[in-house]
């Protein structure tokens, strides 16, 4: 399985590294030899890479913490509100899983521009309001769910307001699920092709993600240098999942 | 079908600090159609015997034997032994029906004849009204009775209970003791039953094997456990109340709260006592009532006596009384090793 | 806690949710209704647009399209979710931990990657795909250049990246006692009908509502690798649904119809969805204690 999973990113790897414009392979040569490390400087030439980074880091800074506050404070509410507010908060989380992205590219495209929003670095953070998706709201409802209501109670009758319970109680006990929202929040960032698409008409703010675009066009015996590119766009997304992984799947499989 | 399991080991690493002994060198026997109740507090490694037996753990060292049939390293499914589990464990998504008829289909009947077996296992127990229903429909009783169906069906040689009526209400509890002590009758089975309740453990039993701290401290009947205690741990667990306690320089004293009078001593007198008596003198702490006894603490100089009066003149608390018992009423222990003298 | 008074602190993802998700969703109720190009106020034209939607038949077969490609793409990505989740379950330690990371890796790269990475993959001359395929004797489906070879080659890119299904499948296995598990042991069950019988069965409202969720994500993950590896190519064969609205609203810059044409992808994704929905509710119901 693990082999399954992880061969096309082991293909994407040794892709990058061979020489590009050569004559079409006579049977399947995978293995580079030699590895060519020049890809990785000729990519430049094709994509102004050190730009895109930045605008995908800028956004990444802006939208990740506003995504775990807003998850989170969502997911705190639907763990503890009674009632009306409580199916509302469901309601909402379930329609946003349920409808497809694609049915909101043209309105939300038009709504955000009446507001002045669209075509800026920042546009796509804008998603973040929202949580980014309805999955980080019912992590963090999990997450919340493993803390003993008698705590929150507890905490309740000290005099606390439930602002602060969610911040000084339910916060700091459910860091795992913390940490597994903002690597993912980061991972959707850092991909976020879309959003990027639809909202950000000026190539000089584009995310690396849709910057990578333009090399989809490239002839295929220079397969290589888009790899590159490839690559570099993944390995930032796949070093934050790794590093968060243990608190990801801790928080999500409910064990600590 | 004899179950004996001999000098099991089991142990679990705590995340920090020493491993957990929970079974340190058990060896107990469950005769052939007997009861066998396994008690003792929370943490004494009863369950993990239990399910040591049943084959869902797996021992460090030791045997199990089913009959005569060295057990230990066979799969649960291949041990031949039923087994009824604390909150009955019911499959949410089966009717009645499907819940007490999987394990026939898991070992390959076919689907009529299971239904037939069904059919018969679930009257005999009372609860052919509910076949169509689902778990989520049924009272506590109901479900328990579904779980004991669910062993029932295998028609077991052997059959373990775990905790099987704790999550029952009182009145059934006391309801289902009786029906769990029936189909022990009836099926002719071996069981082996565990739990934490004393007074269930008295009550259906034939033998007891009380557990301390991973070990068995005694087996035996429940009068003689009663009666005899091995240790003076068992000699507070088992019994209505726990027994009284008396350390001093020589060994430890011990007399039931049952046995013990209670004199008026206005005159505060020191130990004074008759031939053929044993007793001290005390303060009233609290009268607390049972019904038609009264169980009073009698505080003296070396602690706290319990003791159970009868009838209708009780003391009441700042009474100076002597507290006094029959010698021949007085178990002794060892005071270092708590082992009957 | 007092549940009135905690409800308020959902409001900023209600408030987000509306920005970005419930004013849109009725503007474009609206906006279907209307001719729209974005330099003048839109203007009602009542039921034209959907006139034009019914005798469009380029918009039916996009429709046509992303039925199949779903059809066969959503079973595949469940059953490798819940397949991994299954095996993984009980899976600690070391292995545990490095089954779970492979398995959710491929859905943390980013799309364009992802389909860039396919279109060397499944390249006809230069991709090892077709090489391997060659290499074992079998037969290689034009994958960028025939209709069926482009609708697989378009199931293959979805096919892997499933990790929020299996994450939510591991944590639905997760919540099942295991002293149901135990139960099933001592009468002597084999796994696969542990699997069968247990398992899947307790599973089976979250395993709809998984389906669901994951028919509106391959149709929507179906529109990058349409975009730039396929091109809805060729012949529009992988002209999906929402290239189509794409085209439509960012290409030839028809919000009006564009959004006609997104209501119509939603209504028509609520009807698929509304019976597993249902089946979902109902299964549920019954369990619930």
């Amino acid at each position: 399985m693990v082999l399954l999973f992880g061969a096309p990113l082991a293909v994407m790897v040794l892709g990058s590294l061979q020489r590009p414009l050569q004559p079409p392979p006579d049977g399947l040569a995978l293995w580079p030899d030699p590895p060519s490390w020049s890809n990785y400087r000729d990519v430049g030439a094709f994509l102004p890479w050190g730009r895109l980074l930045l605008n995908s880091a800028l956004v990444a800074l802006v939208a990740v913490p506003v995504t775990v506050v807003v998850a989170s404070l969502a997911g705190f509410a639907i763990v503890t509100a009674r009632g009306r507010m409580r199916r509302l908060l469901v309601g909402v989380a379930l329609l946003m899983a349920f409808v497809p992205a694609a049915a909101l590219w043209v309105p939300r495209v038009v709504v955000l521009r009446e507001l002045g929003l669209t075509d800026r670095t920042l546009s796509v953070a804008v998603l973040s309001l929202a949580g980014t998706t309805p999955f980080y709201v019912l992590l963090f409802a999990l997450a919340f769910a493993q803390v003993p209501r008698s705590v929150l109670e507890a905490a309740e009758l000290e005099g606390l307001s439930p602002y602060a319970v969610w911040r000084r109680v339910a916060l700091p006990l459910a860091r795992p699920a913390v940490g597994a929202v903002a690597a993912l929040a980061f991972v959707h960032y850092w991909s976020t092709f879309m959003d990027p698409l639809t909202l950000v008409a000026s190539p000089q703010r584009w995310p690396l993600a849709l910057g990578l675009r333009g090399l989809s066009e490239m002839e295929a015996a220079l397969y290589p240098i888009f790899l590159t590119g490839a690559v570099i766009a993944t390995a930032p997304a796949v070093l934050a999942f790794l590093v968060a992984q243990r608190a990801f799947f801790s928080a999500a499989e409910g064990r600590s | 079908m004899t179950v004996r399991v001999t000098g099991a080991q089991k142990s679990y690493r705590a995340r920090r600090g020493e491993p957990v002994h929970a079974l340190d060198d058990v060896t107990v026997e469950a005769r052939a159609g007997e009861l066998l109740t396994v008690v003792g507090p929370s943490g004494s490694g009863k369950s993990t015997l239990l399910r040591a037996i049943a084959g869902l753990e797996t021992l460090d060292a030791g045997s199990v034997m089913v009959g005569d049939v060295d057990v230990t390293a066979l799969a649960p499914g291949r041990r031949g032994v039923a087994m009824v589990f604390q909150d009955a464990a019911l499959y949410p998504h089966l009717s009645v029906a499907g819940n007490i008829g999987l394990g026939e289909r898991a070992r390959g009947r076919g689907r009529s004849q299971t239904r037939e077996r069904v059919a018969e296992v679930a009257e005999s127990l009372g609860i052919g009204e509910l076949l169509d229903r689902l778990p989520s429909q049924l009272s506590g009783g109901e479900r328990q009775r579904v779980a004991l169906a669910r062993a029932v069906i295998r028609a077991p040689k052997v059959c373990l209970l775990d905790e099987p009526l704790s999550s029952l209400d009182a009145d059934l509890r006391l309801r289902m003791r009786g029906e769990v002590r029936d189909l022990q009758r009836r099926t002719g089975a071996t069981m082996v039953h565990v739990t934490h309740d004393q007074a269930e453990a008295m009550a259906i039993g034939d033998r007891l094997a009380v557990m301390q701290a991973g070990r068995v401290v005694q087996v035996d009947t429940p009068e003689r456990v009663f009666a005899e205690p091995a240790t003076s741990f068992v000699a507070r667990f088992v019994g209505p109340l726990p027994m009284n306690l008396l350390t001093g320089d020589g060994p430890t004293r011990g007399v039931r709260p049952e046995r013990v009078r209670l004199r008026d001593n206005a005159a505060g007198d020191v130990d004074q006592v008759e031939p053929g008596l044993s007793g001290l003198a005390g303060v009233v702490e609290s009268v607390e009532s049972a019904g038609e006894d009264a169980v009073v603490r009698v505080r003296h100089a070396g602690g706290v006596l319990l003791a159970r009066v009868t009838g209708t003149s009780r003391p009441s608390v700042g009474d100076q009384l002597r507290a006094v018992w029959d010698a021949g009423d007085e178990h002794r222990f060892d005071r270092d090793t708590g082992e009957r003298l | 806690m007092r549940g009135a008074r905690a409800g308020w602190l959902g409001l900023p993802f209600l408030l987000g949710a509306f920005l970005v998700v419930l004013l849109p969703l009725g503007l474009a109720a609206y906006l279907a209704f209307t001719d729209y190009y974005g330099f003048e106020a839109p203007r009602w034209s009542g039921t034209d647009n959907w006139a034009r939607l019914a005798g469009d038949g380029q918009f039916w077969r996009s429709v046509g399209v992303t039925g199949v490609v779903a059809a066969i793409a959503v079973p595949i990505r469940i059953a490798l979710a819940v397949g991994a989740a299954l095996l993984l379950a009980r899976q600690g330690g070391a292995a545990g931990a490095i089954g779970r990371t492979a398995a959710y890796l491929p859905s943390v790269v980013p799309e364009a990657a992802w389909a860039l990475l396919w279109l060397w993959i499944l390249n006809p001359l230069y991709g090892p795909l077709p090489a391997a395929l060659r290499a074992v004797g079998a037969p290689v489906p034009g994958f960028l250049t025939e209709p069926w070879g482009a609708r697989w080659g378009l199931v293959l890119v979805l096919a892997f990246q499933v990790g929020e299904a299996f994450v939510v499948a591991l944590a639905a296995r997760r919540t099942v006692p295991g002293a149901l598990y135990d139960a099933l042991a001592v009468e002597g069950a084999s796994p696969w009908f542990t699997t069968t019988r247990l398992t899947l069965p307790v599973m089976a409202p979250i395993l709809l509502l998984l389906t669901v969720r994951d028919l509106v994500v391959v149709v929507q993950n179906a529109f990058v690798p349409a975009l730039l590896v396929t091109g809805g190519g060729p012949g529009n064969a992988t002209l999906t649904a929402p290239l189509l609205v794409y085209e439509r609203a960012f290409e030839y810059g028809e919000l009006g119809y564009a959004s006609t044409l997104s209501v119509a992808l939603l209504v028509l994704t609520a009807a698929a969805a509304a019976l597993p929905l249902w089946l979902a509710a109902r299964l549920a119901q019954r369990q619930r204690r």
